[in-house]
């Protein structure tokens, strides 16, 4: 076979398999759940993701679950390879959403405790608590 | 025959998004969640994303809030874009070449982050309005002494008009629409090189990627942890991993993990980027359209080179890159009617065959 037809045989298959994997990948942005469960799955080191998936999971119901990345977020947070913008952000995050799922299970003391930590990552952010 | 082909590809990429009609909001599309719900969210002057907005918020007004119809929207723009990008490549090479670049550029699942994911509509609108601007200005004639007939002078104007009107979309789509300006100004030079021309096309570059820039500085960034040379290498190292997410497609995350690459990695990113530009500057006379698809691909990444910015470049980002992919794939096509004129040949002799031949000149 010629080089000239190998390669454009390469190329068919190549171009052949794109539909199929992009088929696939539209059906990862059906729900912030799916998207952010494939993000975790593939970066279980990546704060975002596991910050992104327990706003989803905390939508849907599922606390325990979303309290449990938080607190893995929170911990990958001081060694991430991040912006330190960002990092001071998610960090927020991460204590907002906390302090939020103690609030709705009635533990007071622990989600003033998690607010105030919130509150000491950047006091220019407090401006945020308030807004929904 | 031709015909034929290009319905084919449109019907395979209506195929591979028909997912789109049960997703929902996602992630940043709350932004235009809002907007689609009432509040177009309008700002003054030509940097607020105004039509991306508009697109959004109109077409709410008439079928309703629902993502069903945005979804579908941001598909048929996406197919749209498919057809302009054939209309395109069919100006610098044959129909099979620009019809395999325009599959490409439909299937790829590197682009499913712009054309399934609503918060890219800035980004799936400014690249209809740069592929009109460029389609207009490749076929713009060059000024000769020879007296223009009326007819076509008249042809000229409207060129001319459709040119400006597409660059002020593409703009107010997203500001990173400015930098279709020194592009056109280059497919211009190409045209007829000319050394002021040139110069022009410079200080445009650099006025370009400042503009870009303006609403994307972060009001209160802070110290950043990297300075401008390491944003550099992993903002390289950003565009070799789309780049390699394009020929493997393969791994696709909304959550890139640039950051935690080795730093010898991103300075040999960074090398390889200056090597596309130093490839482009060598060959800007003898192999002008590779040069302009080399340029094109640079050009997207260059704001990003300008400051620290704590965003990476992202898969939907790409989206415009992803129009000089697909010229690149046309050459490559072009060029393999030099290959196989001998049989089995050794696989490193027909690379270097390639390599030669992806350098030639292509009309």
């Amino acid at each position: 076979m010629k080089s000239k037809h190998v390669l454009l045989v390469i190329l068919g298959v190549w171009l052949g398999v794109q539909p199929f994997l992009t088929a696939r990948r539209v059906s990862v942005f059906r729900s912030n759940l799916i998207l952010w469960t494939d993000a975790r799955d593939r970066h279980p080191d990546m704060p975002r993701a596991r910050i992104n998936i327990a706003d989803a999971m905390w939508k849907a119901g599922m606390q325990q679950d979303a309290v449990q990345d938080l607190l893995a977020a929170r911990n990958l947070l001081p060694a991430a390879p991040l912006a330190l913008v960002r990092k001071k952000g998610y960090t927020f995050l991460v204590n907002v959403e906390l302090g939020n799922i103690a609030a709705h299970e009635g533990r007071v003391a622990d989600s003033q405790s998690f607010y105030l930590a919130a509150a000491m990552t950047d006091l220019r952010l407090v401006k945020f608590l308030n807004k929904p | 025959m031709k015909y034929f082909a290009l319905i084919g590809v449109l019907l395979v990429t209506v195929l591979a998004y028909q997912g789109v009609r049960q997703n929902e909001w996602v992630y940043e599309d709350t932004a235009m969640r809002i907007v689609a719900e009432g509040d177009p969210g309008l700002s003054v002057g030509v940097l607020g994303r105004n039509a991306a907005r508009l697109s959004v918020w109109y077409p709410a007004r008439w079928f309703g809030p629902s993502p069903v119809v945005q979804h579908v929207i941001q598909v048929s723009v996406h197919l749209l874009n498919g057809l302009l990008l054939f209309w395109v490549l069919r100006q610098v090479v044959k129909d099979v070449p620009a019809l395999v670049g325009m599959a490409l550029f439909l299937w790829a699942p590197i682009q499913v982050e712009t054309a399934a994911y609503v918060a890219s509509r800035p980004d799936l609108l400014m690249t209809t309005a740069i592929l009109v601007a460029v389609g207009l200005t490749v076929g713009l004639p060059v000024p000769t002494d020879i007296p223009m007939s009326f007819a076509e002078l008249g042809r000229s104007c409207l060129r001319g008009t459709g040119i400006i009107l597409a660059v002020f979309l593409a703009i107010s789509a997203k500001q990173t629409g400015v930098l279709v300006v020194p592009f056109l100004m280059l497919i211009r030079w190409v045209k007829e090189p000319d050394r002021r021309l040139g110069w022009a096309i410079a200080i445009a570059g650099c006025v370009a990627c400042g503009l870009t820039l303006i609403p994307t500085i972060p009001a209160d960034a802070g110290p950043l942890p990297y300075n401008r040379f390491w944003t550099a290498a992993y903002q390289s190292a950003a565009f070799w991993s789309l780049a390699g997410l394009v020929m493997w497609p393969h791994g696709f995350t909304i959550d890139m993990n640039i950051g935690a690459i080795a730093p010898i990695v991103a300075w040999m990113a960074l090398a390889g980027v200056i090597g596309l530009a130093g490839l482009a500057w060598f060959v800007r006379r003898t192999h002008p359209i590779l040069m302009l698809a080399l340029v094109w691909l640079l050009l997207q990444l260059s704001p990003r080179f300008v400051l620290s910015l704590p965003e990476y470049l992202n898969q939907h980002q790409f989206y415009p890159a992803m129009l000089a992919v697909s010229l690149l794939l046309g050459l490559l096509i072009t060029s393999t009617k030099t290959l196989g004129s001998t049989s089995r040949a050794a696989p490193h002799k027909a690379a270097r065959r390639l390599a030669v031949a992806i350098t030639e000149d292509y009309f």
